[in-house]
Order: structure tokens, then sequence, then C-alpha cells
């Protein structure tokens, strides 16, 4: 994992967000030219399914990123410079808001069919 | 590195303005001064606003009664087309990133921006694309077809005349401006802070235009690829969005929204940075939760990029991506919501006096969450559907636009007016100019939404009496004429305050950000010295900066070398690494624009001739404006400095030129990244792609000339490495023979072109892939004559082991156009095999 106190961690959740949904879009315009499942399946289908794989997959790194900036800025080492202090607490928030802002997203797969 | 000698504050003044003076008459078109370009933008910016809003009145009087003939259907069109168009490209953006050009080195302590020419050279583009776009409306060929200008109503078949390439070259030409505003602001916020200010230390305002900046830097390439292929379709023939031939005009409708979603919050959150600056300083106290605040400007500016498609709910796409979308356009209501809570407990812990900025930002409060609370009713996909196409979103759009940016436009107007001109609005003209904005803006758009509701459509010239929208309109038609006293008031004041305001002196409101430390109106060199700044309140802090600044008692006063210069930082803990010497006054960026002007002229008319010669003038112009640079006599040829500061940025490889240069390569790699969507949007959606059998490029060739490209890429990555080593030995050969080989690798790609059965006006396919290669072209082209030039330079000793940071500037550029080229010939080559296409 990048380091906590890196300046990149102000960025780095919510392009890895902003990256996964982008492909998850695509992603289902083409698993719907390609394979639709049936209508009537509803919203259990194979592409529900991956999309909710991949929207767990990317919510827990999401997650233990934030968890890794916050233990940085509070527990661990706590380092004597602000700017560091700063970086690791508003990354961790980041990558929370992030982590939030995918499973919202994600979750949207329960509910409905893919190609409707 | 602290100076605390006194030094007399006439005698510094003087010397500073033998340097940093601007000059008048036809010589005040070369100044490149941060403070006189964010005027001009604001000026030029506000002269626009008068116009755009002279048309909205035209439109207000034509529906104001049923079946009106005042304006006939043709002129409406135009009318409501140049509305929007000129608010959101000509009045809205400039004015904002004026305001920030002229604001961010005050309040960071900087005595320039980093890139004072691209700011001048901005302002100029912005200026003739603008006068460009509007003499159409004097010839009566306005673009006609909506500000987001939808193909096919856009193409050549149905909109014929010259309309429309007026607003795709006159928008491209000011999209120039913005994008060059954007990489100017990112580089000088994190790159020229004054000692001591950490990214913790930065003044909220500026975080917001730092976030704002980015997002022009990645939001704008979508719109100007779009521009540049709807502008090819139409001139040349090439069919991307034509659905017979292969291509799809909701191709367009993403790229446009790809950039017109992320513009609202690009003009709202420098609107936000205002209201965030001015609020603690009216309530007496720090704003509450700083770093909440940070956190919800970062948030917005990257959920802003994930809503463009709830602008195309009504076109029929899959009912889970619209959900996707719907969820992110409510998502983006959190931040918003934790920047109004943190501005409401500023507000409720502070002791807050209403002045008149003040009235303004309360305006804005009230009506911002209602124009919020409409767009989150828009974001839900069923009621989105029942108001489409509404005068319902028209009402909307303004209650966010007109509440949410130009309330706190005005509100930092009057703040910043004392600033300006050194004087102070009169009470009682501004009291009366809110009031009449306040009443007549509520009264045409509050009862718009019921119209909308009523179900008008929207850009309808004229409707029958019997539909039960007679009184709303007439209603609106009035009160946009009280909005339109309330703004006259409003310019009337200002005009006054230049005569009869009273003397603002020294920081008038109390402030506490560092703008407030330079005179009033500032000199052009901001500062006599650079204070150091490790805190957000430097003016609550030492009220008495302002003296002790222009007595010289802080660094960096020294100015007998007759270099401008500032003070380079760490981008982080704002900690002094470098000195940054600027350029002085230049005619440049006034002629490369002229010339540039030309050029968009000449493609207007299609002499094409003309275009050649433009082209060709303006690249030597600018080849010209970076020859004036490192060690050249026009710029720093001596390095001298006083013992105890750091080097010159020149003398180093990590200049701010190599942070513009990664700056503008996102810029660019956005709009590579747009092209690729293209191109994968049309394979998988358009229902007419036709891929031809045989691929129309060899392979084989591809990746020969690709391995070129890579072999010189290589050889200037180890060159830089062996520089950084200190090791320059046969510098200037080396960077001839990288560049002789740049040189043979575009000469082989245009041999695969010209050789290639490419029918770029039959199908989507092959224009897409022309434009891939034009693309390719002109980046390994520029590639081998930026190598040329320092190959030259190294020979006139302006660049060197001891001068070296243009050969780390350049790097990059390699880097990335080796990188696209793979990317770009995976896209074409492969991805159809995979996909079937080939």
């Amino acid at each position: 994992m990048l380091s906590p106190y890196h300046p990149l961690q102000l960025a780095l959740g919510l392009t890895i967000w902003i990256t996964w949904f982008a492909l998850m879009y695509g992603a289902l315009g083409i698993a719907c030219e390609v394979a639709p499942p049936p209508i009537e399946q509803g919203s259990f289908t194979w592409i529900n399914v991956a999309l909710l794989l991949t929207t767990l997959a990317i919510t827990g790194l999401l997650f233990y990123w934030a968890h890794q900036c916050w233990r940085a800025a509070h527990v661990v080492n706590k380092p004597k410079d602000p700017s560091r202090t700063f970086i690791a607490n508003l990354g961790a928030s980041i990558n929370l808001v992030g982590a939030i802002a995918t499973l919202s997203l994600g979750l949207m797969v329960l509910l409905l069919p893919p190609c409707l | 590195m602290n100076e605390t000698i006194r030094k007399d504050p006439a005698a510094l003044h003087d010397d500073f303005m033998k340097v940093w003076g601007n000059p008048h008459g036809w010589r005040a078109l070369t100044i490149v001064n941060h403070t006189t370009i964010g005027i001009r933008f604001m000026i030029t910016g506000g002269v626009f606003f008068l116009i755009g809003g002279l048309l909205a009145m035209l439109m207000r009087t034509q529906l104001a009664l049923p079946q009106q003939e005042i304006i006939g259907a043709e002129l409406y069109n135009q009318l409501f087309t140049m509305h929007g168009t000129i608010m959101m490209f000509l009045f809205v953006v400039p004015m904002l990133e004026g305001l920030a050009l002229y604001l961010i080195p005050k309040m960071i302590g900087a005595r320039d921006l980093l890139f004072p020419r691209l700011s001048a050279f901005g302002y100029w583009c912005y200026l003739f694309g603008s006068i460009i776009l509007l003499s159409s409306l004097l010839l009566g060929i306005a673009p006609n077809a909506g500000w987001f200008a939808y193909t096919p109503l856009s193409n050549a078949v149905y909109s014929p005349g010259p309309n429309i390439d007026f607003w795709l070259l006159g928008i491209t030409f000011v999209e120039i401006s913005a994008v060059s505003a954007g990489v100017e602001l990112v580089v000088s916020i994190l790159r020229s802070r004054s000692p001591g200010m950490s990214l913790l230390q930065m003044p909220l305002f500026c975080w917001y235009i730092l976030i704002m900046a980015f997002m022009i830097v990645f939001g704008f390439p979508p719109l100007i690829l779009g521009s540049i292929l709807l502008e090819l379709e139409r001139a040349a023939g090439m069919p991307f969005f034509d659905i017979a031939r292969g291509g799809d005009p909701i191709l367009w409708q993403h790229l446009f929204w790809l950039f017109g979603h992320p513009e609202v919050y690009i003009i709202f959150l420098p609107a936000a940075g205002i209201v965030s600056t001015l609020l603690p300083v009216f309530a007496g106290r720090p704003i509450v939760a700083y770093r909440w605040v940070v956190l919800a400007v970062i948030s917005t500016g990257f959920l802003s990029f994930g809503l463009w498609v709830h602008h195309m709910f009504a076109i029929g796409i899959p009912k889970l991506a619209q959900a996707f979308f719907s969820v992110a356009s409510m998502l983006i209501a959190i931040p918003t919501g934790i920047q109004f809570f943190a501005w409401l407990a500023t507000l409720w812990t502070g002791r807050p006096v209403y002045h008149i900025p003040m009235l303004w930002l309360t305006g804005f409060l009230v009506i911002f969450v209602a124009g919020g609370l409409t767009g989150v009713m828009l974001a839900v996909v069923p009621f989105n559907w029942q108001v489409h196409d509404t005068h319902f979103v028209v009402a909307h759009l303004h209650y966010v636009i007109v509440g949410g940016v130009l309330f706190p436009l005005i509100a930092g107007l009057y703040y910043w007016l004392p600033h300006f001109s050194g004087n102070m609005p009169s009470d009682k003209l501004a009291r009366w100019g809110f009031w009449l904005t306040f009443i007549g803006f509520n009264t045409t758009f509050l009862v718009m939404h019921l119209t909308g509701l009523l179900g008008m459509p929207r850009r309808n010239y004229t409707y029958d009496a019997n539909l039960g929208w007679d009184l709303p309109n007439s209603i609106s038609s009035m009160g946009g004429f009280i909005f339109a006293m309330g703004i006259a008031m409003i310019l009337l004041d200002i005009l006054l305050h230049f005569r009869m305001g009273r003397q603002a002196g020294s920081n008038p409101w109390h402030a506490d950000t560092l703008e407030w430390a330079t005179s009033t109106p500032p000199q052009p060199y901001n500062f006599i010295s650079l204070p150091d700044n490790p805190t957000r309140h430097p003016m609550w802090r030492k009220p008495d900066l302002q003296t002790s600044i222009a007595e010289g008692c802080h660094t960096l006063s020294e100015i007998d070398h007759g270099r401008r210069e500032t003070w380079g930082s760490d981008p982080i803990t704002g900690k002094i690494r470098e000195i940054i010497h600027l350029p002085g006054n230049s005619w440049l960026p006034f002629f490369t624009a002229l010339v540039l002007a030309v050029l968009c002229i000449s493609l207007l008319l299609r002499t094409y001739d003309l275009a050649l010669a433009a082209v060709g003038i303006s690249s030597i112009l600018l080849l010209r404006w970076s020859w004036i640079n490192g060690a050249h006599p026009g710029a720093a040829p001596d390095a001298t400095v006083v013992p105890g500061y750091p080097p010159l940025h020149s003398r180093t490889f990590d200049s701010p030129g190599l942070w513009g240069m990664i700056v503008t390569l996102l810029a660019d790699g956005a709009l590579f990244l747009s092209l690729l969507f293209g191109w994968f949007f049309l394979m998988i959606i358009a229902p007419h792609w036709r891929a031809p059998e045989v691929p129309p490029l060899p392979w084989l060739p591809l990746l020969i000339t690709g391995g070129v490209l890579t072999g010189a890429a290589i050889w200037y990555k180890r060159l830089l490495q062996r520089l950084r080593e200190g090791e320059g030995r046969r510098l200037q050969s080396q960077l001839w023979g990288i560049a002789l080989i740049g040189f043979v690798h575009c000469f082989q790609l245009i041999g695969i072109w010209t050789n290639s059965t490419l029918t770029i006006t039959q199908t989507a396919h092959d224009a897409v892939i022309t434009v891939i290669l034009m693309y390719l072209l002109f980046h390994s082209t520029l590639a081998a004559i930026m190598t040329v030039l320092q190959a030259r330079r190294v020979a006139y000793g302006y660049v060197g082991k001891t001068v070296p940071y243009e050969v780390a500037v350049v790097e990059p550029w390699w880097l990335y156009t080796t990188s696209v080229f793979w990317l770009g010939v995976a896209a074409i080559l492969l991805l159809p095999m995979a996909w079937g296409g080939n």
C-alpha cells in the first residue's frame, strides 16, 4: 500500500472509485451487448453477481486503506510533522468516502436487472 | 533567511517598479503581471455578462405574453443558444478564473503566477475567441442549436450554415484559455507558496481553486475533443456522429456532458471558496471544521465526474445504469451539505456583522439550498423524465448557477472591491442592488418551476394562450426586469465608487488572509519582501504585516539583480526549495493569440492556405517563446544569489516547468482517454459500426516504428539520468541523435498512413483511426522538435550541466508520446481482433 503520509492519498481513494465506476458502467454496456441475460431472471444474473463481487472487493480495499491511514495518523508512530498527520487523516477520510460511494452505487445491482 | 533590517519603503518601491512596473500606451498589451491579467479577465467577463443578460431580457420580452411575434423562431434559437454559451463559457468561467488569477499569488504570498506569459496568452485567446463568437450574433448567423449543440441538429445536414462552426471553433479557442489557466493555477498553488505555508495552513480559497483547476485540466478536454470531431465531421465529412456511416450522435452527448457536469462544479467550487473565505471574516472567527471542508471540496471534485449521464436519462440507457448515476447524483449532495453545515456553524459560533457582502452570502444560502434540493429531485429518474426539457430544468439550472455562483461572486466583488480600487462602495446603493436582484431573481425563477410543472417546454419561442402558461410567464418576465434593475444598480455603484467612494484604508474588513497585506490597490510586485506564513490567519496574527513587508523586513527583498523573483516551495510542507525567476513583459502572448485568431477565422472561412500559414507563424512564435528561458540573456544569464539563499530554479532539475509539463500532460491524457472512449463506444454501441475485413494499417511496420520511438525515449531518459549524475559530455550530439530518430519515426508513421486503405469519409471506423494517427503524429513531431530546440540551446550555452532544467521538462513528453503510441496501436489493432471486428 502507498504510504499513509504520501500526498497521493488525497486523491487515491476517489481515483479508484471513479475508475471502478467508469469500468463498471462500460462493462455493463459490453455485457449487455455480448450476452444479455433474460429479463425474467430479474437481478440474479451473472452480470449482477460479477458487478457485486467487484463492488465488495473495491469497497473492502478502500475500507482497509482508510483504516491504515487512520492508524498512521492516530496510533502508530504518530508523526511530529503536522503536515504528515494532516495528509494521513485526510487520506483516511477520502478512502472512506470512496468506500461509501462504491458500496452505495454497487448495491444497486441487488435491485435491478442489468439490461432492461 | 529572515531579515530584520528596515529599509526605506519608498526607495524599495522605486527599485522594484524598475523591474516589475507595467508599461503604458500600446505597450500595455505586453503586460503579463497577474494583477493586470486577472482584472482584464474580470472586466471582459463582466461585459459579456451584460451582453448575455441583454439577450435574456429579449427572450423574457418575447415570452411575457402568449403568441407574440416580437422575435421570430430563428432569432430566438440564436438568442437562447448565445445566452447559455456566453454565460457559461464567456462569463462565469473566465470571471472566476480572473478572480483566482488575481488573488492566488497574493493569498499564498507570491509575487506573481509561475507562468505569467501563459496567463497573458490565455487572456488574449479568451478575448479573441469571444469576439469571433460574438461577431456571429452581429452578422445574424449566431449558433442556434442550444448551448450543448446536440447532434444531429448541429451537423452539416440540419445546420448547413456557419452558425455551428462559430460555436465549435470559438469555444475551442476560449477553452485554450481555460486549460492554460488551470495548469497555471495548479502549479502556482503547489510550488510557490510563501515559506512555511504547508497544505495544512493553506487558505481555504486556495484549496477550492486547486481542485477547480484540476477539474478544468481533466474536464475540458472531452469537450475540446468533441468540438474537434464535430468540426471535422462538418468540414471534412468524417462521420463520427452519423449513424448511417457507423457513428453515433449519443457519443456527442457523452463527450459534452463528460465536460458539462464537472463544469457545474468547476464554477460552483470557486464561488463556494468565496463563501468559505468571507463568512469567517464577517463572523469574526476561523471557519469551523477546516479539514472537513477540505474533504468536502476534494470529494465534490471527484464525485462530479461520476454524474454526467444524469443529463441523458431520457435517451434510453438500461435502468441499472440509470440507478448508478441517480445514486451518484444524490451522493454529491453530501459534501455540499458538509460545507453548508460548516458555514452555518461558523455563523452560529461567531459574531456575524451584516456588511454588504454578508447580504449576498445570505441570499446565496437561501437560493442555493433550493437549487440543490431541486437537483436531488432531478436525480430521481421518473421525476427527471416528467420534467425533462421543460422550464422546470431551466429554473433549477438558474437557481444553482445564479444562487450558487453569481451571488457569491457579487459578495466577493463587494468584499475585494476596496482591494481593486482602494475605495469603498455606497452602502445604500449596494443594498438596493441586493434586494432588487434577490426579489427579481426569485420572482423570475421560482415561478418558472411551476411553468415547467405545467408542461411548458424550454426553447419554444412562443405559446398558445389557452395552456395556463400566460400568468407565470408574465410574472417571470416582470421578475426578469426587476432582476436587471438590480444588476444595473450594482453596476452604477461600482462605477460611482471609483470617484465618490470613501478611502478604504488597509484591510477594511479586518480580514485574515494575506492578500490584504498588499497595498490597496496592489503594486505589480505584490510584496516587497516575502514573509514566513506558518498560520492560516496571518493578518489576524500579525496586523502590522503590511508595514513590515513594505519595509523589506522579510525575505527576497533584493532587486539589484534585475530579475523578477518569487520563492519556489515544497508542495506539501511549504519549505523553500529554490528561487523562481519569472519572465517579464512580452509581445509574444499577444501576437501568438492574434495569429491563432487568424487561424480560427480562416478555418471558419475554410481558407485552408491561410490556416496553414497561421499554423506556421504561430509555431515560430511559440518556439521563440520557449527560446527566452533559462540562461538566455532575456531570462537569467547570471545565477548569482545572496549567500544562504537556494539556487535559481533553472539551475535545478525540479522546476515549475516540469510541473507545468506534467499537469499539461494530464489534460492531454484526458483528451486521449476521451478519444479511446469514443473508439470503444462506437465499436460497442453504434448500430451500424462497420470494420473492414482486413485491418487498414499493417501491424509489422507499426511495431517497427513503435520500437524506433521507444528507443528514442529510452535514450532520452538515460541522457537525463547521466545529466543528473553530473555527466554532461556530448549532450548536444546525443540530443541531435535522439531528434533524428524521432523524425525517422515520424516519417515512418506518415508512410504507414499514406499507404493505408483508410477511407475517412466512408466509415466512422476509419475516421477515428485517422484522428488517432494524427494525434500520435503530432506528439511524435513535437517531441523531435523540442529535442532539436534543446540541442540548439546547448550550442548557445542556454542549456547544459549547470542549467539542466529544460532537459528534464522535455522528458515526460517523450515518455507520454511512447505510452500513447502503444496504447493507440493496441486500441486500433488488438481490440478489434478481440471484439471480432477485423
